[in-house]
């Protein structure tokens, strides 16, 4: 297979993942201890993946195709916060990898990604309805960043070594 | 290339905690500095709908969304049932501190505790 249409074939294959991921994570039920808003981000794995191992553009790519699949699933609010949050996330997370390289965590990667994808939800939220939300949900959404990264980051390590497998070539890069 | 980087550093654990200090702070500032409110409003589409008083209990509905239901009661409001799909609005709960929102947003609803005096919260922050 040629080059160029393995990389087309491995990152629909990625963008399913993430869009059945989400989809999986909406089935879970809220939890009713848990604030309004907070989720776990399971797609966020394949964003990371994809900006660490493939490349920041396609990072961008699967951020954009998740918004526009929010947008025509589940209507245009969704697709806006959705892409709002996926692009701030990789924004900030190939900062933080051009910035720091090799010295930065996967555990703090994974946190800073959560935390920027809910504060671009907050923002554009915030506009949407013209209000300052961000007063009384900043703390919530910066501690459910913290701990729902944790997660992610700890998945996406759990994963990493499978992933290899398939992928032999697709090591992580400096983006 | 092999991969260097670590999965956890001890220096992650200032950013953690530096995060949770951060979160810790703005939620005390928000609740100690709000003040109770003793007016709600309610936004369709950033216009102001409805002004109501939150010293009465009651149970009602606005005449542009008839599928959302709110409720008084105790001084605080709250979403009472909505039939958007994402319940965010319903589980945000009561709400009485002067600037506290509950948001619908597939409906584009917003409710507001106002506060009373003229010091808002706008301006501490």
């Amino acid at each position: 297979m040629s080059k160029s249409v393995r990389h087309v074939v491995y990152l629909g294959i990625l963008f399913a993942l993430a869009i059945t991921l989400s989809w999986a994570e909406s089935l879970i039920p809220p939890l009713p201890f848990l604030p309004p808003g907070v989720k776990l981000g399971l797609s966020n794995v394949v964003t990371m993946y994809c900006l660490f191992c493939i490349g920041w553009k396609e990072a961008f790519l699967i951020a954009l195709l998740k918004g526009a699949f929010a947008f025509v699933t589940r209507g245009a609010t969704a697709g806006f916060l959705s892409s709002a949050g996926g692009i701030l996330s990789v924004l900030a997370l190939l900062l933080c990898v051009r910035i720091f390289k090799q010295r930065v965590s996967y555990t703090a990667l994974s946190i800073t990604g959560a935390t920027c994808h809910n504060l671009g939800q907050l923002l554009v939220a915030s506009f949407l309805v013209d209000t300052p939300l961000y007063l009384f949900y900043l703390p919530v959404l910066l501690l459910s960043g913290i701990f729902m990264g944790a997660i992610t980051g700890l998945l996406l390590r759990t994963v990493l070594p499978f992933l290899h497998n398939i992928a032999p070539d697709q090591r992580e890069v400096s983006p | 290339m092999n991969n260097h980087r670590k999965f956890f550093k001890k220096t992650d654990l200032l950013l953690i905690g530096g995060l949770c200090v951060l979160a810790l702070i703005l939620l005390l500032v928000v609740t100690l500095s709000s003040p109770k409110g003793t007016t709600a409003q309610i936004y369709l589409h950033d216009v102001c709908v409805m002004t109501c008083d939150l010293s009465e209990d009651s149970i009602f509905q606005i005449d542009q969304a008839p599928e959302v239901t709110f409720q008084i009661q105790d001084g605080k409001i709250r979403f009472l049932s909505s039939d958007c799909p994402d319940q965010v609005c319903v589980r945000t709960g009561f709400i009485s501190l002067a600037g506290q929102t509950a948001v619908c947003l597939p409906h584009r609803l917003v409710v507001r505790i106002i506060s009373d005096s003229p010091s808002d919260l706008d301006v501490i922050i």
